[in-house]
């Protein structure tokens, strides 16, 4: 197992510990009116019974010692620097969206994103994001009435 | 209404410029999905999901339902040509489609992949129209506690009969199945592990998650290797034509292939996908010839291309007469359902005949409409394959934007729609499946309010739950498909042992 492999088996382990931390304190009720934690806490031992289940089991079988001794990053090369950089660029659309509006934000991710997966041309990137963001606007928001973010644009 | 009669209504309803172009459209968009790598039909159905909104609920199921089925098609466009399969459930394609045309057989194996999901699309469409009002018809006899054993039945075989571990789909279910129970409680009204937010008070959508798993989680994985498509054999329009002897082979095992695949569709699970695999091994083993498996036979190409296409329409069959979906792709059909007020269930096709026959008749509609378009067109769509990823990705990104906001207005569903998709992506990479996810998400409420009306029913004896006849046989064969498989192979293990032991003495 590795480390990124592990991080995410314990943060499965930590929701199911929290999950069934929170259902315990909802009630159960009785057999003849079951109460809102009935549910919840049955799914709440189960996932941490498995999640402990599969981290035990994976732990049982890890590599080598002299394979683990070999420091790996958690992920390798430029293309986790991309990945880091798309995180960042779908934290930043949810944290202005409702800000900023539909069209800048798009504009902003479809312009971002595409310099990302390492398109070149300011020109053609900026032509792209923003046919691409006002099409999309035209097509949902004229064409189908789907409410969009309006943010700081008057539209 | 029988079903010929139902039929013909059907086609009443589905005669009309609106429902005409939604199945066109759906039917199109869904040979892209096959055709582009990594989207699928799943997302596919997610990502339009908002483009329904301003149509009436009968042409919005039409449109998810022509992408659904229409996916199948385009898959085996890129399994045959380029030997990539457009999605999961096309990888058995490539096993013998990609050598065919290697052999310069290319059009034959894309022409009789398009008539075999002709075949088995179309026969499977006529058993849906049968078994699904009958289906129905017995439902109404079902009390909570058979649908609490019928999803219970489900969500276990989802996790059993998938290709990963069972300890991981199981974890995936049972996170799909906590996301559920967020909001309000069933029971008394009152909200849950909402931690003070009132917009968590309605639920996790399934739209915004859907998005997230199969949609941004896509995009960051495609972001990772951004990969390049191989070279395409190019295949001319008279070379679409198979010979007699390529004919006299394909044939029959369409038919074995479109009957196994719609049975294998009415059980939970990844139906398109295991069918095709069931369908090659099938055809191996039944083989004259063998050893030519591998190597370009058409009939590993014709049995799983009719399998998985059986396989989608036996899947409605528990999504129209029960309500149930059994799948990940039901699952979202459900869900376009859902958002259009219309909720699936035994008295679905009683009272909303128009959806129900509307639906079986565009199928028909639609499946030729794909065996006319996948044919001359094929070249058309493999050229698809040209737009980079570069473009197409911030294009999905966008999408999934619109469709987590458009569902309720909410910007917490964006927020959503990020973490799982991160989340996704994560999981993904360590070998956790998403559909059990979904599938948890959906049927989790659903089981919730069937096991507290069955518990007040029999005032808490949950041996009054157990007797009832069906809901024991359900229960039974359930664990005798969780049970028997581990016990065979270690009868069969201790066995091996005891022969080795004897000839060792």
């Amino acid at each position: 197992m590795g480390r990124l492999e592990r991080f995410v088996s314990l943060s499965l382990l930590a929701f199911s510990g929290v999950y069934l931390a929170e259902s315990l304190t909802l009630g159960f009720g009785n057999s003849k009116l079951p109460g809102p934690g009935l549910l919840p806490t049955i799914v709440g031992i189960f996932l941490t019974f498995l999640v402990s289940l599969h981290l035990i089991t994976d732990f049982l079988n890890r590599r080598p010692l002299e394979e683990k001794s070999k420091k790996r990053p958690l992920l390798p090369g430029r293309d986790s620097v991309r990945i880091v950089e798309m995180l960042l660029l779908l934290g930043f659309c949810g944290v202005f969206i409702s800000k900023l509006g539909y069209i800048v934000t798009t504009i902003v991710l479809v312009g971002a994103s595409l310099y990302f997966l390492e398109m070149r041309g300011w020109v053609r990137i900026t032509l792209i994001s923003i046919v691409t963001s006002g099409g999309s606007y035209y097509f949902f928001r004229v064409m189908f009435d789907i409410p969009l973010p309006q943010g700081i644009l008057p539209f | 209404m029988d079903p010929i009669q139902g039929l013909f209504y059907g086609f009443s309803v589905v005669l009309t410029t609106s429902n005409i172009v939604a199945c066109f459209i759906g039917v199109v968009l869904g040979t892209v999905v096959g055709v582009l790598p990594g989207i699928g039909p799943i997302g596919a159905m997610a990502l339009l999901l908002p483009s329904t909104f301003g149509q009436s609920p009968t042409a919005a199921l039409i449109m998810l339902a022509g992408i659904y089925y229409g996916t199948m098609y385009g898959g085996s466009t890129t399994s045959i040509l380029i030997n990539v399969p457009g999605e999961a459930a096309s990888v058995v394609t490539c096993f013998d489609g990609y050598q065919m045309a290697r052999k310069g057989r290319g059009g034959a194996a894309l022409t009789v992949a398009a008539v075999g999901s002709f075949v088995a699309g179309t026969l499977g469409v006529v058993v849906l129209m049968f078994c699904a009002p009958f289906l129905a018809a017995q439902a109404i006899k079902f009390g909570p506690p058979e649908y609490l054993a019928l999803i219970l039945a489900g969500l276990i075989l989802v996790s059993r009969i998938g290709e990963e571990s069972m300890v991981r789909s199981l974890i995936m279910l049972g996170v799909g199945i906590a996301l559920g129970t967020v909001g309000m409680d069933p029971g008394s009204g009152g909200v849950r592990f909402t931690f003070g937010r009132n917009d968590l008070a309605q639920g996790i959508g399934l739209v915004p998650v859907a998005m997230g798993v199969y949609g941004i989680s896509e995009v960051l994985t495609i972001a990772e290797t951004i990969t390049q498509i191989p070279q395409r054999i190019k295949v001319k329009l008279l070379e679409l034509f198979p010979t007699k002897e390529e004919w006299r082979r394909a044939t029959p095992a369409m038919f074995r292939g479109g009957i196994l695949g719609f049975l294998i569709g009415l059980i939970p699970g990844p139906a398109t996908i295991i069918s095709g695999f069931y369908s090659y091994v099938l055809e191996k083993r039944i083989s004259r010839r063998p050893q030519e498996f591998g190597k370009g036979a058409i009939e590993g190409v014709a049995g799983p291309e009719s399998a998985n296409n059986g396989a989608c329409a036996g899947a409605l069959i528990p999504l129209l007469a029960l309500g149930l979906p059994f799948g990940p792709a039901t699952a979202m059909l459900l869900g376009g359902l859902m958002i259009h007020g219309v909720q699936p269930g035994p008295l679905f096709i009683t009272q909303h005949p128009d959806i129900f026959w509307g639906v079986v008749a565009s199928m028909y509609i639609g499946n030729l409409m794909l065996l006319v378009l996948n044919l001359p067109l094929v070249g058309v769509f493999a050229s698809i394959l040209r737009v980079p990823q570069k473009i197409l990705m911030p294009l999905i990104l966008m999408i999934c934007v619109v469709g987590a906001f458009s569902v309720n207005n909410s910007i917490l569903d964006i927020w959503v729609l990020i973490g799982m998709g991160i989340i996704g992506y994560f999981l993904k990479k360590f070998g956790f499946n998403m559909a059990p996810l979904l599938l948890g998400l959906i049927l989790g409420p659903m089981m919730e309010e069937k096991l507290m009306t069955s518990l007040m029913m029999t005032r808490g004896n949950l041996w009054d739950i157990l007797a009832r006849p069906l809901t024991a046989a359900i229960l039974a064969g359930c664990v005798a498909v969780l049970v028997l498989p581990p016990l065979i192979s270690l009868i069969r293990r201790s066995w091996k042992h005891g022969i080795n032991l004897r000839t060792d003495r």
